[in-house]
């Protein structure tokens, strides 16, 4: 496979994942199988690659300003890298086919909260107490098992249960997502890789592309945040949805 | 020593975390043009100690746990370290049998 077509496909992924606020797997999971053409399996192996090294650069950020709660974070990790075992062993008896159907629903998904979503400008964190362990339990089963499945981060499922079941402030829901995820990953990317699922030579593109791509999109997405931006981008995330659907069908 | 500090000692280490990554990754690349079957040996490697960052993460976040005295959540960070390295474990000795 032609890497500078890797890195080229992984930079515009992250870039508009960085622009979005989205996180990279969402984008760069349909880049790879529909335009740069990898097999659907190998694209959820390396999405996950890139979504360990990404976690690290954008938990930073909200670290720096205390928003990630680590007993949040324990909890969190402990039983979503359990999801993201399970879900990766599993992806290996999953038809492709079926793997772009799924896919093709959760973008649909993600469009769905991108167009609904509203400016926050809430900073400081709901005082919360001791988490409720039962409900994160559930929650993190979920992320893991639709993270390493299909490949995307889990930030879309345990965003809103941590902000909105949870009422915790969406910056500390953000940033205790933005950590776990890389945990998520590597519970995931370490199954895929024993089982020879990921491409060890094209994660060096995806990985650096994706980082440079998503550090472009977010200085760039700080400027234009208006539901126009949001509703052209859907509308392409809508393309990629309908194809996914339909290479899944046929 | 309050919250925001303990946690700066972490933001330093992942911005180093992110350099080492950005250099083995860029080597990685530069490898892939010139030899593919060494890139497949780098890119392995490559992979599994950026594997290791994980688990280096949940130290330290055990670590703070301790500091800050809540043993219940050290304990937390410690399984999660526990469940990655029994994941690869298992499949290595699946990939072995």
């Amino acid at each position: 496979m032609n890497q500078l077509y890797l890195i080229a496909g992984s930079i515009v992924a992250g870039f508009v994942g960085g622009f979005l606020g989205l996180g990279g797997g969402i984008i760069l999971v349909p880049f790879l199988t529909l335009i740069i053409g990898v097999p659907m399996h190998q694209a959820v192996a390396l999405s996950l690659a890139a979504i360990m090294a990404n976690s690290i650069s954008s938990s930073n950020e909200y670290l720096k300003k205390d928003f990630v709660d680590f007993r949040l974070v324990a909890p969190l990790a402990i039983f979503s890298s359990i999801g993201a075992v399970f879900g990766s062993s599993i992806n290996q008896y999953i038809p492709a086919d079926y793997l772009k159907i799924i896919f093709a629903l959760f973008l649909l998904y993600t469009i769905y909260s991108l167009l609904k979503k509203k400016e926050n400008t809430q900073t400081e964190s709901k005082p919360a107490g001791k988490p409720n362990m039962k409900l994160i339990c559930i929650i993190a089963l979920l992320a893991g098992i639709v993270s390493a499945l299909i490949g995307v981060g889990g930030g879309i499922v345990i965003i809103p249960a941590i902000y909105l079941i949870m009422n915790y402030s969406i910056n500390i829901a953000r940033g205790s997502s933005a950590f776990t995820i890389g945990i998520i990953a590597t519970a995931g990317s370490i199954v895929y890789l024993f089982q020879g699922v990921l491409e060890v030579e094209n994660v060096g593109p995806v990985i650096l592309g994706m980082m440079l791509g998503a550090w472009l999109g977010g200085k760039t997405g700080v400027k234009a945040k208006s539901i126009v931006v949001r509703l052209v981008f859907s509308i392409v995330l809508f393309y990629l949805a309908a194809r996914m659907f339909y290479e899944g069908i046929n | 020593m309050d919250n925001i500090s303990r946690k700066s000692n972490l933001v330093q280490f992942q911005r180093f975390l992110i350099y080492i990554i950005i250099a083995i990754f860029s080597v990685c690349i530069i490898v892939g043009f010139i030899n593919q079957q060494a890139a497949e040996t780098v890119g392995y490697i490559s992979v599994i100690l950026l594997c290791l960052a994980a688990p280096i993460r949940m130290i330290w976040v055990g670590e703070y746990f301790r500091t800050t005295k809540q043993k219940k959540y050290q304990m937390l960070s410690y399984v999660v370290i526990a469940i990655i390295i029994l994941a690869a474990l298992f499949r290595l000795l699946l990939q072995n049998v």
